[in-house]
């Protein structure tokens, strides 16, 4: 096996391992081994966020009106 | 010799890389992601902020328009009412990302922050406010939007109920 083929070798199983090991790495966020719930928590958060800082932005443009 | 010795360095590589892989594959499929009591509530908080910048943008684009098509004093009673909501929300999403497991105590906690939602919800369906809203569409779109909100909130207390 030349040194290439080796490298192309040892990228191509790094690729398919790549999925795998990210879904290891966020499974430690939550004991039950689930993945989602906190993704989709930050999500929520980050939409709670925008939420509030636009309603409250309105409300002050709003407030001698 | 040099091309011998990158040769096995290669292979040692290879080597570890397909340990490392079937490692992980076998503790990934140990605990496979999966649609969890956990997953539906926070699937349920996330589609109610979603639901919530429906209302709180249908106002403001509804309050902007000439003549406005909500009149601004009542835009300010529903938009002071989403931020209150939001800010609970927040306390929801920040106590569920808390939470590892839901169990009986978990479940009580989330309940705690959940049920003045579900209050200020019903609430806000029956407010005069809302309910004199003149131009129709308008009208619908937060109502309907506020109706999603009870539903997702009723999913959430739903689960929490059996999973205790």
């Amino acid at each position: 096996m030349d040194p290439l083929t080796a490298i192309l070798g040892a990228v191509t199983v790094f690729n398919q391992a790549a999925p795998a090991l990210t879904g290891l790495i966020l499974s430690f966020r939550h004991e039950d081994g689930t993945v989602a719930p906190l993704i989709t928590l930050d999500e929520a958060q980050k939409t709670n966020d925008e939420n509030i800082a636009f309603a409250t932005k309105w409300l002050e443009e709003h407030k001698d009106a | 010799m040099i091309v011998r010795l990158r040769r096995s360095q290669a292979m040692v590589c290879i080597v570890l890389m397909a340990c490392l892989t079937t490692s992980c594959m076998r503790n990934v499929s140990a605990n496979p992601p999966q649609e969890t009591s956990l997953q539906k509530i926070s699937n349920a908080l996330n589609s109610t902020t979603k639901s919530m910048t429906l209302i709180q943008t249908t106002v403001a684009n509804a309050n902007a328009t000439t003549p406005p098509l909500i009149p601004t004093g009542t835009a300010r009673s529903i938009m002071d009412l989403s931020l209150r909501f939001d800010k609970t929300i927040g306390e929801a999403i920040t106590a569920g990302q808390k939470i590892a497991k839901l169990n009986t105590s978990t479940g009580s906690q989330l309940t705690v922050i959940i049920a003045p939602m579900v209050t200020a919800i019903d609430n806000a369906v029956k407010d005069p406010a809302i309910l004199g809203i003149q131009d129709v569409k308008t009208r619908d779109t937060i109502r309907t939007t506020l109706v999603a909100i009870q539903t997702s909130l009723s999913t959430v207390q739903l689960i929490i109920a059996t999973n205790k």
